[in-house]
C-alpha cells in the first residue's frame, strides 16, 4: 500500500496545522504581543462566527469555495514550490536519516508542541484529556529526555490532535469559505484564524532570541513533508487533485471536530432510479 | 508500502496534513488496508456468518483476498494483482451502482453509450487502483468491530485498520443487496466518505471540462498506473 494519498501534494502537506506557523516567521516576537495583535485577532475570531453563520456543510464546491478562481492559483503555486523545493529536500532527509532518528525528529517536535494541545484542551474544557495531555508533556520531557522519546503513550498517555480551529469548531463556529494558503495549504477561515491563536502560545513559535529556532523550525517542516512523501502520489494520481485536496480537508476537519462522517446518512443520496443500457463490462 | 513504510505512516497524525493524508490514502479506492481478515474474527458476533452470505462475509472476503494480493505482491508485479484482484473487486463492490452515484444528476445527461463507456473506465480505474496501492505487506491486519442495519436495506461493517505500530484507521464500509450478494457501495474511513470525494472531483471535471476529457483523464490514470486487462 502506499498509504497516504493525500496532502502531500502541495507544501500543504508540509503544513500541518502546527506547522502553518512557519509563515508567521521573523515577525513572531517573544512572548509578548502587541494589544494590536490580540485585538486583531479577537475582531477575527469575532466576524468568523457570523460568517460561519452561513457557510454550509454539505453540498459542493460552490458554496464552500466561493474563492475557487483564486484557490486554484495558490494551488498551483504550492505544487510547483513543492515539487521544486520540498521534495527533493525531504527525499535526501529521508534518504540519509535513519528511521529511528527520524522518529525521535517526530516526538521532538510533537512535546514541544503540546502547550497548545494542552490549552485547547482545557478551552473546550476537556479537563481529564488536558490533564491526561499534561501529565504526557511531563513525562516525555523527563523521562523521554526532552520529547525525543514517547514513553507516554505507552503509558496510557496518547497524543491527542487539537488545534483552536477545533476549539473554535466545538464552540459552534463554523468553517467559513475554503481557503488555500501560500506555502500552507489548505484551510478555511475557521483554521486560519485558529492557526494564527495556536501560534501565540506554541513555544516553538515564541522561543525568540534563540539562534536554534530557525533552524528547529526548518527541521521540523523537512521531517514532516518527509513523513507525507508517500500522499503525494495518490493526490497526483487521483483524477481532480484540486478537489481531492479541498473535500479531503473540509470533511476531515469535520470529522475531527464532531466525530462522525460530514454524511450523516452515511449510506449516502437516495440513488437514482437504475436505468438500463449499463452494460458495464471490461 | 513502498513509499511510507509502516514506521513512518506510524500514527503520527499530529500533523493535520499529515492525518488527512492517511486517510486519503486509505480512500480512494486503494485503502490501505491492510486486511487481516482473521484478527479479531474469532471474538466478533458476525464470526458466525463470515461463510454465509452477509455483509460482514463480503467484507471478509474482500479483506482476506487484499492481504493475499500484498503477501505475494512483489511475485505478481501489478499485473498479476490485477489479474487476481478484478474478480473480487467486482464481486464485492456494486461498480455499476457506483458510478452512477459518482456523477450524480449528471448521469441522467448522459447518452447510453456515454453511460455505458464511463461504467467500463471506472470498474477499470478502481480496479487499478487497489492493484497499484496493495503492492507490499507490513504487518496490518484488519479488525472486525461489527455490523448494523442502517435503513433503506443498506448494512454498514466497521473494521480497523491496525498498523504494526500500533496506529488505527477506522473503515466503515456501507453495502447493499444486490444480485444476491451483499456489495460495497460506500468506504467511509476516519470519516472521510470516498463516496463523496470520488463525486465531487468527478462532477467537477464533468462540470468544467465536459464528457470526453473525463474518459480522457480516467484512461490516462489508468494507464499511469500500468492499465487495465
Amino acid at each position: 500500500m502506499s498509504p497516504v494519498a493525500l496532502a502531500g501534494g502541495s507544501v500543504a502537506a508540509p503544513g500541518g496545522a502546527h506547522r502553518r506557523h512557519l509563515r508567521r516567521g521573523a515577525r513572531a516576537g517573544p512572548l509578548r504581543r502587541t494589544a494590536a495583535e490580540t485585538a486583531g485577532i479577537c475582531l477575527l475570531a469575532g466576524g468568523l462566527v457570523s460568517l460561519a453563520g452561513c457557510a454550509t456543510i454539505p453540498g459542493g464546491g460552490g458554496t464552500r469555495d466561493p474563492l475557487e478562481p483564486l484557490n486554484r492559483i495558490t494551488f498551483r503555486f504550492n505544487n510547483t514550490l513543492d515539487t521544486a523545493v520540498m521534495t527533493p529536500v525531504a527525499r535526501g532527509y529521508r534518504d540519509v536519516t535513519p528511521a529511528p532518528v527520524r522518529r525521535g525528529a517526530g516526538n521532538f517536535f510533537s512535546n514541544l508542541h503540546a502547550p497548545v494541545v494542552i490549552v485547547n484542551d482545557l478551552l473546550q474544557g476537556r479537563f481529564r484529556q488536558g490533564g491526561s495531555d499534561s501529565a504526557r508533556l511531563a513525562v516525555n520531557s523527563t523521562v523521554g529526555l526532552f520529547g525525543l522519546f514517547d514513553p507516554a503513550s505507552g503509558m496510557g498517555l496518547p497524543r491527542h490532535r487539537q488545534d483552536f480551529g477545533m476549539t473554535l469548531g466545538r464552540w459552534g463556529v463554523g468553517p467559513g469559505p475554503y481557503l488555500v494558503l501560500p506555502f500552507v495549504g489548505p484551510s478555511d477561515v475557521r483554521d486560519a484564524v485558529g492557526v494564527g491563536a495556536d501560534a501565540q502560545i506554541d513555544p516553538l513559535q515564541q522561543w525568540s532570541r534563540q539562534p536554534a529556532k530557525y533552524e528547529l523550525r526548518a527541521v521540523d517542516l523537512v521531517d514532516t513533508r518527509a513523513r507525507l512523501l508517500g500522499a503525494t502520489a495518490a493526490l497526483q494520481q487521483s483524477i481532480n487533485p484540486y478537489v481531492f485536496m479541498r473535500e479531503g480537508y473540509l470533511q476531515h476537519r469535520y470529522h475531527l471536530i464532531h466525530g462522525g462522517s460530514a454524511m450523516p446518512g452515511l449510506p449516502e443520496p437516495p440513488p437514482p432510479p437504475p436505468r438500463g443500457g449499463q452494460s458495464g463490462g471490461d | 508500502m513502498r513509499r511510507l513504510s509502516a514506521n513512518r505512516l506510524h500514527g503520527r497524525v499530529r500533523s493535520l496534513a499529515g492525518a488527512l493524508a492517511l486517510v486519503l490514502l486509505c480512500l480512494g479506492a486503494g485503502p490501505a488496508m491492510a486486511a487481516g481478515s482473521g484478527s479479531g474474527g474469532a471474538a466478533s458476533p458476525a464470526a458466525a456468518d463470515a461463510q454465509g452470505d452477509s455483509p460482514a462475509a463480503t467484507i471478509k472476503y474482500l479483506h482476506a483476498s487484499l492481504i493475499e494480493v500484498m503477501k505475494h505482491a512483489k511475485q505478481l508485479g501489478y499485473d498479476g494483482r490485477y489479474r487476481k484482484l478484478k474478480p473480487v473487486i467486482e464481486q464485492t463492490h456494486d461498480l455499476a451502482y457506483l458510478a452512477r452515484l459518482t456523477l450524480g444528476s449528471h448521469w441522467d445527461k448522459l447518452d447510453s453509450d456515454q453511460q455505458s463507456r464511463f461504467v467500463t473506465a471506472f470498474r477499470q480505474l478502481t480496479i487499478a487502483t487497489y492493484a497499484a496501492r496493495f503492492d507490499g505487506y507490513s504487518g496490518e491486519a484488519f479488525r472486525f468491530d461489527g455490523s448494523r442495519q442502517a435503513g433503506s436495506g443498506q448494512s454498514v461493517v466497521r473494521s480497523t485498520l491496525v498498523q504494526s505500530d500500533g496506529g488505527n484507521v477506522n473503515f466503515d464500509y456501507v453495502l447493499h443487496r444486490t444480485d444476491g450478494q451483499w456489495k460495497i457501495i460506500n468506504i467511509v474511513v476516519n470519516g472521510v466518505s470516498d463516496l463523496a470525494m470520488k463525486r465531487a472531483q468527478y462532477t467537477d471535471l464533468l462540470q468544467r471540462k465536459g464528457f470526453p476529457a473525463l474518459l480522457k483523464t480516467i484512461h490516462k490514470r489508468i494507464a499511469g498506473y500500468g492499465g487495465a486487462h
